[in-house]
């Protein structure tokens, strides 16, 4: 049960970051919401058991190019924009979906691999000194992003 | 336990909503962050397909999705701060007018 409880708390996590980028008007949050995205990706990784995978995944998407983009966009001016078509993307991507997604709904596919994924693998896998990985990368993304805040509002 | 499916539907739906996010907004640099939400979900369909269907080793196609990724994201930053610059406006239907 707890399993598919993190699935769904990581999946709408994911998704509703990944929206929050066209949403937000300032360029670091949305910057920021897209390294939501590549955290929770990296979750993902935790359960299908692959700890290795996770962590490059926090090193480079993460700590790698999110911060890149931070200092980049940080150190230039910010910038305000209107989306005029929300709508149209809400409309679009629940039509794009269902178009991909229902298909999806009766197939069983092929495997040589395991099938599901459990909580046991979410156990083995943050027990391999993965969860260390991700406890540092918190901290240090946290203060990293609160410095630029603050230099940001010193500006202001 | 989860079925694979539902990592495959996950990574379906974070690809649509990157490619709506390109579609449907102007601005230069969040149609690029879009194309990154896209990626990152093009490598969770990547590592579930590895893992599950065809067991090997996915390195090498994970590792080039996550440099294709990165040499985008050095291009997003360096016209960012080109435009910003000469404070060029980021809306791409007057980007494409640069030169009247």
């Amino acid at each position: 049960m707890l399993d598919i409880i993190a699935f769904v708390v990581i999946t709408a996590i994911s998704v509703l970051a990944a929206v929050l980028i066209l949403v937000f008007k300032d360029v670091l949050h949305s910057a920021l919401a897209m390294s939501v995205v590549f955290f929770a990706v990296s979750a993902f990784f935790i359960i299908i058991d692959e700890p290795l995978l996770a962590v490059l995944q926090l090193f480079i998407m993460v700590g790698g190019i999110t911060t890149f983009m931070f200092v980049g966009v940080a150190s230039a001016r910010y910038s305000e924009f209107k989306h005029s078509k929300f709508m149209l993307m809400l409309a679009l991507t629940a039509v794009v979906l269902v178009i991909t997604l229902v298909p999806l709904l009766n197939v069983s596919i092929a495997n040589s691999g395991p099938n599901t994924f459990g909580l046991a693998n979410i156990y083995t896998s943050l027990s391999s000194s993965a969860s260390l990985f991700y406890l540092m990368l918190l901290l240090m993304f946290g203060v990293a992003f609160g410095a630029i805040m603050l230099l940001k509002r010193s500006r202001q | 336990m989860i079925d694979v499916i539902y990592f495959v539907a996950v990574s379906i739906t974070l690809f649509v909503i990157g490619i709506a996010g390109v579609v449907i907004t102007r601005h230069f640099l969040l149609m690029l962050l879009s194309i990154e939400v896209a990626i990152a979900a093009a490598a969770l369909l990547a590592v579930t397909f590895f893992y599950s269907i065809a067991p090997g080793n996915i390195m090498l196609l994970l590792f080039t999705i996550w440099t294709i990724a990165a040499s985008e994201a050095i291009a997003l930053v360096s016209f960012y701060r080109y435009l910003s610059k000469y404070e060029a406006s980021l809306d791409v239907t007057r980007l494409s007018r640069l030169k009247e």
